[in-house]
């Protein structure tokens, strides 16, 4: 007789299943379509599952960043860009085999390093028993802020969130220099 | 696309949520997930939302280019200035417990003004890329 908790397991991780099935096809599509609309098409479908994948790993704060960059902006930006440099992708595939190989061994040594990953959750592996282990206990104490990815980010690493914000900054703005804008277009006719 | 009345009427419509639910999320960050760079990202997917339907053109009117990039300038600014204050009352480089006695209160003033910082930045900074991206033709 099955119960309604292992039913319900069952159902999550056949879902789960589903979603790193889509993740992967997805992420094929996207490489071997050779429509650069439908590339992008498949590329923010990517990032709307990666957005529920991270969800499903108790990571809210990525997966809103994921949804809000990854599937609507970035999408956003490549199809500007494609507006201007056209749909179809020109140039001819040369060299596969040399590709796939150089692909396929960089992919057998990712894989192999998997054997010696902790497995997923394990409390005693090194990310969860370092310095996360401290951030988690004390950070409320410390800081009065129940988000503790919020006080992390903010307060005891306070450093890298503002070089992020700069690169971000700084990407502004060469995007600003690198393309030409609308007067000197102007200027120039 | 510009001439589409439903898509007119229901981003006319939906655009003050967005763009309200991109400060929630900035303030709300310390309780639920979220902050500065998430708010930011969803307050300019708003803006770039309406360029996409009325045309880059009627967005610019309301936020120049020139204007967005002072404001990505000051949200940059104002995380510098929060590290510079909190050394210049006595404590380290982004050091927040230096700002009052309670090292709460400070803490909380510290990552606000951050937060608040990253969300200009970011929110400035992606709209102009997109503007920038849209006039080219």
């Amino acid at each position: 007789m099955l119960s309604l908790e292992s039913f319900g397991n069952i159902v999550e991780e056949l879902s789960l299943c589903a979603l790193w099935l889509i993740v992967i096809c997805v992420a094929a599509g996207t490489i071997f379509s050779r429509h650069l609309l439908k590339s992008l098409a498949y590329l923010a479908i990517f990032s709307l599952v990666s957005a529920c994948l991270y969800l499903s790993m108790q990571a809210p704060d990525v997966a809103i960043t994921e949804a809000a960059i990854g599937a609507a902006i970035s999408t956003i930006f490549f199809l500007a860009a494609i507006r201007s440099v056209g749909e179809k992708e020109e140039t001819p595939r040369k060299h596969i085999f040399v590709a796939l190989l150089i692909v396929g061994g960089f992919t057998l040594t990712m894989l192999s390093t998997i054997v010696d990953m902790p497995a997923y959750g394990d409390k005693n592996s090194p990310a969860n028993t370092g310095s996360s282990k401290s951030y988690v206990e004390e950070s409320y104490q410390q800081t009065a802020i129940p988000n503790v990815v919020t006080s992390v980010l903010a307060s005891y690493r306070g450093f890298d969130t503002l070089g992020e914000t700069l690169v971000i900054l700084a990407a502004a703005f060469s995007v600003l220099l690198i393309l030409p804008s609308r007067k000197e277009e102007s200027d120039a006719v | 696309m510009q001439s589409n009345i439903l898509l007119r009427t229901i981003v006319a419509t939906l655009l003050p949520f967005i763009f309200m639910f991109g400060w929630y999320v900035l303030f709300h960050g310390k309780v639920s997930p979220g902050g500065g760079f998430q708010g930011g990202a969803i307050c300019a997917t708003a803006l770039i939302l309406h360029a996409l339907i009325f045309g880059p053109k009627k967005t610019e009117q309301v936020f120049s280019q020139y204007a967005l990039r002072v404001i990505a300038c000051i949200g940059a600014m104002i995380y510098v200035a929060t590290g510079l204050v909190s050394v210049a009352m006595g404590g380290k480089y982004l050091e927040y417990n230096a700002f009052f006695q309670d090292s709460h209160l400070a803490q909380f003033v510290g990552v606000m003004a951050v937060e608040i910082g990253v969300q200009l930045t970011v929110f400035a900074g992606l709209t102009l890329i997109f503007l920038k991206l849209a006039e080219q033709d």
